[in-house]
């Protein structure tokens, strides 16, 4: 008995009715339905729809764009390494080179060294040579000074005229007799004659 | 004995027992279920295509308690019978 | 107990049946109302939708790219129009199933409403089956054996009428079953008692018969339309 709408003078509602009430019914349903319809799929079906569509679009491209900048950089990576692997093997060359130009000018300058060192040894040699052939000379000019020196105090002191005379025949006698003597002697002589 | 109550009263007896129809519906939904959770347990992977499946199987099956459902609501509720008395 | 259709109001004459204002119309317009406004919030926020889904947008996207998925798959590329159709009708089936919830009588508990939906289906079928089999189509009810047309006839007529009926004999048994317990119940107990039965009732039957009636509608569209 429904209450509200026996107030309002009208016919209780019914649960399940096969009448001609239920055709109007499911036509107003119908109409219902088919607006709704409509509406919904232009209101919200095609442009979200619309929007998936551009979106997943978007996404494409991007993934693609994506992708291509992806392989460029790989390939710009492999050039790198490749040019980074050449920039090893030419540093290698080059230090090869450089190392053996290095030994080869180091073992020149060694070589060079040696040389310098041999030639100055035997300069040095030579110069000490001719200073102790000078000491030498020196040393006999002296030691003859003073043997004359000796000489000549001892003959002052012991010579009388006959021994000075045949001491002076004597010394003419091998002058002449002797006179391919060595040069010192001869010098020696002249020495003491002056 | 008023004929309207006599057809009344058979139209309640019938509605009952149209409801019965429920009977084998509930069965078979239930061997749907056991079949559902033997194959889930099979395949535990293809546990939501099982699913979707035995609840559409479940509820085509359920259609014919429907139908004894609303038999019995029209037996009750919108009684042909009653107007041809 | 009262689980009738309640009039509240005259609609409007037509010779002398009066066809009256009732509640499944009010529910009806209300669960109409809701859909419209929600879609023209999509509509209008659609612009400043993100590239990354993120709550409501998820859902409305969802829903779209499902029925529009299911659309192509059962019933292929051609039919994707199809797709919005049933979106609407799940999405008008859904809410009002759910409706029940917030005190409405869903307008699925009334025969006209499914009725309506189930004849909707019935054009689509027929429309789908003469667009893509043309003559073959009237054939097609003589086969195997010419015999069989009064059985394949029925069959065919069977299809809005089981449809229209599944989804309201579901309906109107929950709306009933919900009552009488809400009846029974004294009021200290209406509060959470009756609540695991509109989770049955209402959230798990109602969205389980949206989806079933919008797989069946599209597989027996997809029947009539795909010749293989």
């Amino acid at each position: 008995m429904g209450a509200a709408g026996a107030a309002a003078g009208l016919p209780d509602g019914v649960i399940l009715s096969l009448d001609k009430s239920l055709l109007y019914n499911i036509a107003i349903q119908l109409f219902n339905v088919a607006v709704l319809t409509v509406a919904l799929i232009f209101l919200l079906y095609k442009p979200v729809r619309k929007f998936l569509a551009e979106r997943r679009q978007t996404i494409r491209a991007e993934l693609e764009e994506a992708r291509a900048i992806r392989d460029e950089a790989l390939e710009q990576k492999e050039q790198y390494e490749k040019l980074i692997a050449g920039i090893e093997s030419e540093r290698e060359e080059i230090l090869r080179q450089t190392h053996k130009r290095a030994m080869e000018k180091s073992d020149q300058m060694l070589f060079d060294a040696r040389r310098e060192a041999e030639v100055i040894y035997s300069r040095a040699q030579a110069e000490l040579e001719l200073e102790r052939e000078n000491l030498n000379d020196e040393m006999k000019r002296q030691i003859i000074e003073i043997s004359h020196m000796m000489a000549g105090r001892f003959v002052q002191v012991s010579m009388d005229r006959a021994a000075q005379d045949r001491f002076i025949e004597h010394a003419l006698s091998e002058w002449s007799g002797g006179g391919n003597d060595d040069g010192e002697g001869g010098e020696g002589e002249g020495g003491d004659g002056r | 004995m008023d004929p309207k109550a006599f057809v009344l009263g058979c139209s309640a007896l019938a509605a009952g027992l149209a409801t019965l129809s429920g009977l084998g519906s509930g069965l078979g939904q239930g061997i749907a279920a056991g079949k559902a959770a033997e194959a889930v347990g099979r395949q535990p992977d293809a546990r939501g295509e099982i699913m979707s499946t035995m609840l559409v199987g479940a509820a085509v099956a359920e259609t014919c308690s429907v139908y004894g459902l609303i038999i019995a609501l029209i037996l009750l509720l919108a009684n042909p019978l009653v107007a041809l008395l | 107990m009262d689980f009738s259709n309640k009039n509240l109001g005259v609609l409007f004459r037509i010779g002398d049946e009066t066809i009256y204002f009732n509640q499944t119309h009010l529910s009806t317009w209300i669960v109409m109302g809701m859909l419209l406004i929600l879609a023209v919030i999509v509509r209008l926020a659609l612009p400043r939708f993100s590239a990354v889904p993120r709550g409501f947008q998820n859902v409305v996207e969802a829903l779209v790219e499902v029925m529009s998925n299911f659309a192509k798959s059962t019933m292929g590329e051609r039919f994707e129009g199809y797709g919005g159709i049933y979106f609407s009708i799940f999405s008008f089936i859904l809410v009002s199933n759910y409706s029940g919830l917030v005190g409405l009588r869903p307008p699925t508990a009334d025969l006209a409403t499914t009725a309506a939906l189930g004849l909707i289906t019935f054009a689509l079928i027929q429309i789908g089956g003469v667009r893509e089999q043309r003559g073959q189509y009237l054939k097609s009810f003589f086969k195997p054996y010419p015999i069989f047309f009064p059985i394949n006839l029925v069959g065919e007529l069977s299809k809005p009428v089981s449809l229209a009926f599944r989804l309201f004999g579901n309906m109107l048994g929950g709306v009933i079953i919900v009552g009488l317990v809400y009846q029974m119940l004294p009021l200290a107990l209406r509060f959470l008692l009756p609540d695991v039965l509109h989770a049955y009732f209402d959230i798990f039957a109602g969205a389980l018969q949206a989806f079933i009636f919008t797989v069946l509608s599209m597989t027996f569209i997809r029947q009539k339309s795909v010749t293989d």
